[in-house]
């Protein structure tokens, strides 16, 4: 059940993560990108991607809420260095 | 747990900090599991790994944009982007080195000793490459080629040096992180290796994607 609950919270929380990290506006003026037309305002994606681990802390399941705060931890660190990486390659 | 020595008879669960359950003590008792990552299995443990992991690339991409942007105002930084490297790609080589050491040595009953000093001697090799490389990036290329081809070669080790059990027998025994661990091990090595397949085009234009971008 708690590996079931951290991984449907990590999904969940790992879309507007994605979302977060490809309109980050910082790495698209670095590369000279233009802003991205009607994206989603990003405080409302950082409660979203907030949501699913305050879910598991109400259901009282803390390793998931453990599981789900690494996982996602991880997982922005590995998107924000993939799409650096994806961009750098690009631009050479 | 508490007995009574002269009769063995059960008297209390004594907590690991003072005579009574306190919150104290539940806070010590959780350190280890949130430090090892041990409370949840191998999902819990591989995502303690990742975020180790990440911590270290992290700690050396930012000291070596520290570096790499004052290349051109002074060469006197030479020695220490050298030994981010030595230190960084060094310490993997050695610890697969002692990994290995181990897997040979072990079934002769020498692991021990053995352990020990091929760290020691891989460390001593990571440190003297680090002073007679042409180049920082030749270092990383050899630490990386060192330490990939040693992560390949792991899996193969335990099967055949140290007698280790195949991945069906490992699993029907219960141990399906021997399995894991080859897997990770053979993934690991293959991309240290496939990162040097391009690591000389890289060199002439920077260093990686990200230091590359520093450097424009």
């Amino acid at each position: 059940m708690t590996i079931a609950l951290a991984l449907g919270a990590f999904l969940l929380s790992a879309i507007p993560v994605i979302l977060l990290c490809t309109g980050d506006p910082k790495r698209r003026r670095a590369t000279g990108e233009r802003h991205r037309a009607a994206s989603p305002p990003r405080a409302m994606l950082v409660g979203a991607a907030c949501v699913p681990g305050f879910a598991c802390a109400l259901l009282g399941d803390t390793a998931a809420f453990m599981l789900r705060l690494g996982g996602i931890a991880l997982l922005g660190w590995a998107a924000a260095a993939s799409f650096a990486a994806g961009t750098q390659d690009r631009a050479d | 747990m508490l007995y009574k020595g002269a009769t063995a008879e059960f008297v209390r669960a004594k907590p690991n900090v003072g005579p009574q359950p306190s919150a104290g003590g539940t806070l010590v008792g959780i350190m280890g599991p949130l430090h090892f990552g041990n409370f949840a299995g191998m999902l819990s443990k591989a995502i303690w790994f990742g975020l180790g992991f990440a911590m270290c690339y992290v700690t050396y991409t930012g000291m070596r944009l520290w570096v790499v942007r004052r290349r051109d105002d002074t060469g006197a930084l030479a020695w220490l982007e050298r030994t981010l490297t030595a230190v960084l790609f060094g310490l993997p080589f050695g610890l697969v080195a002692a990994a290995a050491a181990f897997l040979v040595a072990m079934p002769r009953g020498s692991a021990v000793y053995w352990t020990t000093t091929a760290f020691l001697i891989a460390s001593g090799a990571a440190i003297l490459a680090g002073a007679m490389a042409r180049s920082n990036a030749v270092l990383t290329t050899m630490l990386k080629v060192a330490t990939g081809g040693g992560m390949l070669a792991l899996p193969l080790l335990r099967l055949f040096a140290a007698g280790g059990p195949g991945w069906a027998e490992a699993i029907a025994a219960g141990q399906p992180v021997i399995a894991a661990l080859d897997l990770v091990f053979v993934i690991g090595g293959a991309w240290l290796v496939r990162d040097c397949w391009t690591i000389w085009p890289r060199a002439s234009r920077g260093f990686g994607p990200i230091l590359g971008s520093v450097k424009a």
